[in-house]
């Protein structure tokens, strides 16, 4: 079934093609730093020159449906009349644009008080059915510094090992990466390119107690040894020193140095059961595992990976997926997300 | 356009309002005459737009055709006059034509029966053709031009056809509401076997209890049996419910339920009967068939015939049907009410065409209008493409099911300790994506989780791996104690593919909370093959719902409500809850609706039957055609 996109709330809803015209239609999913889950939506319209039609007025609600199921949820920002291309963001992005501050307007860095706060402000649409976190996350000042939600969220995830994002019903939530394949890719349908490089075997973390005192916490195994200088992240407990540690461990352990995704169509993905995918239902997050591709990082005939961002191209019925990380794979950068550096 | 082509002769071509031929009498007489030259005249081709499909064949590409181009016809004009004053104005009516950018072009054929058949132009083009055309001016007092014409590819009929589904069966005046037994499966007395002059008859049996039962041993894959002598119906009873089982067993002794049960009346089996309503549950091989005989019995004889209907007839070895009860009943279908209903309707022509589907309730009178409900879901593709959606009808366990005919499914059951199980033969479930969708109802607002499972199993338990499918879906209702569409989620079933054996599909429903949530019916959208829209309908004026797909004139599809008579129609609006882009593809559509309050919604079709180039005489056919004129705000025609 094709996508629809309905636009506004309420008693003001409009399909869009009641509107106007519209195509090529791209729905971009992510999974990672910065949010996970419905990321953009781009499409484009021919309109006559200086025709702005009702309804596509700025940050209106946009919402892309497949049948009955929500596909995408966001919002349209500014918009290029004149190229007649249209780019909604996902309900995640809100995060870019909205203060952690409590009810009182308070900085707080704690993730439950600043989403329900965002929510009851009307600065996020989303909605909160789970706990995230109901403590502060560890080393975010909220004494000088007030912060997007965004980067706070983007913190907790890297302390707790997990993933935070809002999924196409506005949910948002935080949970750790699939280690079960969802779909399964037939074999032919692409390479994937990887890097001889192994970045890190074993990590070494020096951090500061809050007396000063140093110490040091290790993370992996193997070689090569790399040694990160993380008291540029001020006094720390060991917990959180290990923590942190875990977390570029996590990126950069030789897990995820892929360098290219692959694009597949309905007929190349399928569920473990044999179906082929419909591909909305394909989402970054999920893992996917290519059949008769055999994985040089451990020698299966198989290779499972996470999907870190994907594009359905609505028109041309296929689909991009890129796994997870393959774009950033310096460790000096997963270094320097985590506020220390390398030695 | 102005000239009824059911009146120009065979041979005619009509741009617009203009005689391109010159074989009809204008009204005025013109300074010139236009006619056509068949030599540089052609309709053009509908190019195919070929998408390929990535596959792992060895040779060759896997490709599949997803739309068609315009086709360009070309159209080779010329122009007679008395003098240059009169060839200029025969050039000016061409451009009059050309001006009015969307057209016509009606085209009669040569030769006699065939219908005329209509081109829509999207744009036109005349060129002036150069060659010699000194000569031609000057001795023949003549011009000639190309007239280049961008179409839609597929010709259609220069009217719309209507159809409209039989109105529902009204259920019996007088007390036949109490079934009347007329077998109870306790005697061999008027059963009659499968006929001696086609293969080894085998004489019914009963063996004690309350089933008859026949028995054949020659592995024939087709099985048959007729009770005589049947009592008529009375009470105005017009539904005959017949009750039993079909089963098949292979070399070796697995016992299969792989049947499909057909009923005939009268002296032959060959007068078919089509039940209104007929289940056949794979888990025990028990059939419930109901059947629509408002005249009664031909003949007081019933033919039952039951067909294999596994992929591996070689392997069958012996079959039996057993029935346990004919009776004659007075109301409508026992696993759900009417306000579920599918019906089939054909599409004409021999090309995908755009349509008009229009849902429309009327009271049993045949004119008043009804209110359809406040919610109607509509789900439409080609026919007998798969598992029809409801689920009721599949259930094989739940918390105790109370009876309520306000419902659409006639009954209700909390979601609570024992689940809400339902066991789908997996024969029926084409692979692909499907919406799982229910109407609930819940006693608060306050968040609610809803688990879905799904999960394949075979009579062989060692051949599966463990494949169950999960979906949560946690909402709020918006208001207590109102019932309301939830769509649940997506699911790709079946959760593996089964071959040949006998395998069950078995999903349940839950809700974390118990005793807060009723479900009255849930259904299984195929999303890969239909498609699916749900509207709001309130409002007691609510009476017609009609889906119309993209046309040249307005390029998104729409969809309209308004009162069943045809006096008020207006846009849908906000009233499209869940939209789908409706499709009519040549042969049969089946269009199953669900509407919340009456019992008694129809379906109407409205349509142009198109055709590669060439259509079909529809009526020599044999076929009962409603013409009716292309207006989106009309009034649908007739009534009961």
């Amino acid at each position: 079934m094709r996508p629809s996109i309905r636009l506004g709330t309420g008693n003001d809803r409009v399909w869009l093609s009641d509107v106007a015209g519209w195509g090529n239609l791209h729905i971009q999913t992510r999974w990672g730093d910065g949010g996970s889950g419905p990321w953009e939506a781009t499409w484009e319209m021919t309109l006559p020159p200086l025709y702005r039609p009702r309804g596509l007025t700025t940050d209106i609600r946009v919402e892309i449906y497949v049948g009955s199921e929500e596909v995408f949820p966001g919002r349209l920002p500014d918009t290029d009349w004149n190229a007649g291309e249209f780019s909604a963001l996902g309900a995640v992005r809100e995060g870019e644009e909205a203060v952690a501050i409590n009810g009182a307007g308070a900085t707080t860095a704690t993730p439950n008080t600043f989403i329900d706060a965002g929510i009851s402000r009307g600065a996020l649409t989303w909605v909160r059915r789970t706990s995230i976190s109901a403590v502060s996350v560890a080393d975010v000042d909220t004494t000088d510094g007030i912060h997007f939600i965004q980067p706070v969220m983007d913190a907790y995830a890297d302390g707790a090992g997990l993933r935070w994002g809002v999924n196409a019903r506005r949910e948002v939530f935080a949970s750790a990466d699939p280690t079960t394949p969802a779909w399964y890719i037939i074999p032919g349908s692409g390479e994937l390119g990887t890097s001889t490089d192994r970045m890190v075997g074993k990590l070494y973390g020096r951090w500061r107690n809050t007396a000063g005192t140093p110490a040091t916490v290790t993370s992996g195994v193997g070689l090569p040894e790399v040694p990160v200088d993380l008291t540029t992240r001020g006094a720390l407990t060991s917990t959180a020193a290990q923590s942190i540690l875990n977390g570029i461990g996590s990126k950069a352990v030789s897990t995820k140095n892929f360098t290219n995704g692959l694009e597949v169509d309905s007929s190349q993905i399928i569920s473990p059961g044999g179906t082929p995918a419909a591909l909305h239902r394909v989402r970054a997050g999920q893992m996917v595992r290519c059949l008769a591709l055999r994985d040089e990082r451990n020698g299966l005939p198989w290779t499972d990976f996470v999907i870190g961002s994907t594009d359905w191209d609505v028109d041309a019925r296929t689909i991009s997926l890129t796994p997870i990380d393959a774009e950033e794979r310096d460790l000096a950068t997963f270094v320097e997300e985590a506020g220390g550096k390398l030695s | 356009m102005g000239i009824d082509l059911s009146t120009v002769p065979a041979g005619s071509l009509i741009f617009g309002d203009t005689d391109l031929i010159g074989n009809i009498t204008p009204i005025e007489p013109l300074p010139y005459v236009i006619e056509t030259e068949a030599d540089g005249t052609t309709w053009g081709d509908a190019d195919a737009v070929v998408a390929e499909i990535r596959a792992q064949i060895l040779d060759g590409e896997v490709a599949t055709v997803s739309s068609y181009e315009n086709r360009e016809a070309t159209v080779r004009i010329r122009i007679t006059g008395d003098d240059g004053d009169a060839l200029a104005q025969g050039e000016a009516a061409l451009m009059a034509e050309i001006n009015r950018g969307r057209n016509t072009l009606a085209w009669v054929p040569l030769l006699s029966g065939a219908v005329p058949g209509v081109f829509d132009v999207v744009y036109s083009v005349l060129d002036f053709v150069s060659e010699e055309w000194d000569l031609r001016e000057k001795r023949r007092r003549q011009r000639t031009y190309t007239l280049t014409l961008a179409c839609l590819p597929f010709p259609r009929t220069e009217q719309k056809v209507l159809i409209e589904s039989l109105p529902v069966p009204s259920t019996s005046t007088g007390s036949g509401v109490t079934p009347t037994v007329i077998d109870s499966g306790n005697s061999t007395t008027n059963w009659v076997p499968q006929d001696t002059a086609t293969a080894a008859a085998e004489t019914p049996s009963w063996a004690g209890g309350a089933t008859v039962v026949v028995l054949r041993r020659s592995g024939a894959t087709r099985l048959r049996l007729s009770r005589t002598n049947l009592s008529a119906a009375t009470g105005g009873r017009q539904f005959l419910r017949v009750t039993g089982w079909g089963l098949w067993s292979a070399i070796g002794g697995k016992v299969y339920a792989q049947a499909k049960i057909g009923f005939g009346q009268g002296a032959t089996a060959s007068t078919n009967v089509t039940p209104v309503a007929y289940t056949y549950k794979a888990s025990t091989g028990r059939f419930d068939a109901l059947l629509y005989l408002p005249s009664g019995l031909s003949g007081n004889r019933l033919w039952m015939i039951m067909d294999y209907t596994g992929p591996h007839p070689a392997n069958v070895h012996h079959s039996a049907l057993g029935i346990d009860e004919i009776s004659w009943v007075g109301d409508a279908p026992f696993t759900s009410t009417t306000r579920q209903m599918s019906r089939t309707l054909p599409v004409y022509g021999s090309a995908r065409t755009e349509g008009e589907l229009e849902i429309r309730a009327l009271a049993s009178d045949g004119t008043t209008p009804e209110a359809l409900g406040a919610h109607t879901l509509v789900y439409t593709r080609a026919a007998g493409a798969g598992i029809q959606p409801p689920l009721r009808t599949y259930r094989t366990n739940g918390m105790p099911v109370v009876a309520d005919s306000t419902l659409v499914s006639g009954a209700r059951e909390p979601l609570a300790g024992t689940t809400a199980t339902f066991v789908v033969p997996a024969d029926l479930v084409k692979p692909g994506n499907y919406q799982i969708a229910a109407r609930l109802r819940c006693s608060d607002t306050n968040a609610q989780t809803l688990t879905v499972t799904a999960a394949t199993s075979t009579t062989d338990a060692s051949l599966l791996p463990s494949n169950t499918a999960t979906i949560t879906r946690t909402l709020n209702f918006a208001a207590a104690s109102t019932w309301q569409f939830v769509s649940i989620g997506d699911l790709t079933l079946p959760t593996i593919e089964t071959g040949h054996t006998a395998a069950d599909l078995t999903l349940t429903i839950a809700n974390n909370n118990a005793n807060v949530v009723d479900l009255d019916e849930a259904w299984l959208f195929n999303t890969d093959d239909g498609q699916l829209s749900l509207f709001d309908t309130s409002g007691s004026g609510v009476s017609m719902l009609r889906i119309a797909g993209a046309t040249l004139d307005r390029h998104q599809p729409s969809a309209w409500v308004g009162t069943a008579d045809g006096a008020a129609v207006v846009n849908a609006g906000p009233r499209r809850l869940w939209p789908g882009s409706h499709e009519f593809a040549p042969g049969e559509v089946e269009v199953f609706t669900v509407t919340t309050s009456t019992a008694r919604a129809r379906a109407a079709l409205r349509y142009w039957p198109r055709a590669h180039t060439h259509l079909v005489d529809l009526e020599a056919a044999g076929n009962v055609i409603t013409w009716v004129d292309d207006d989106l705000t009309a009034a649908p025609s007739g009534t009961d």
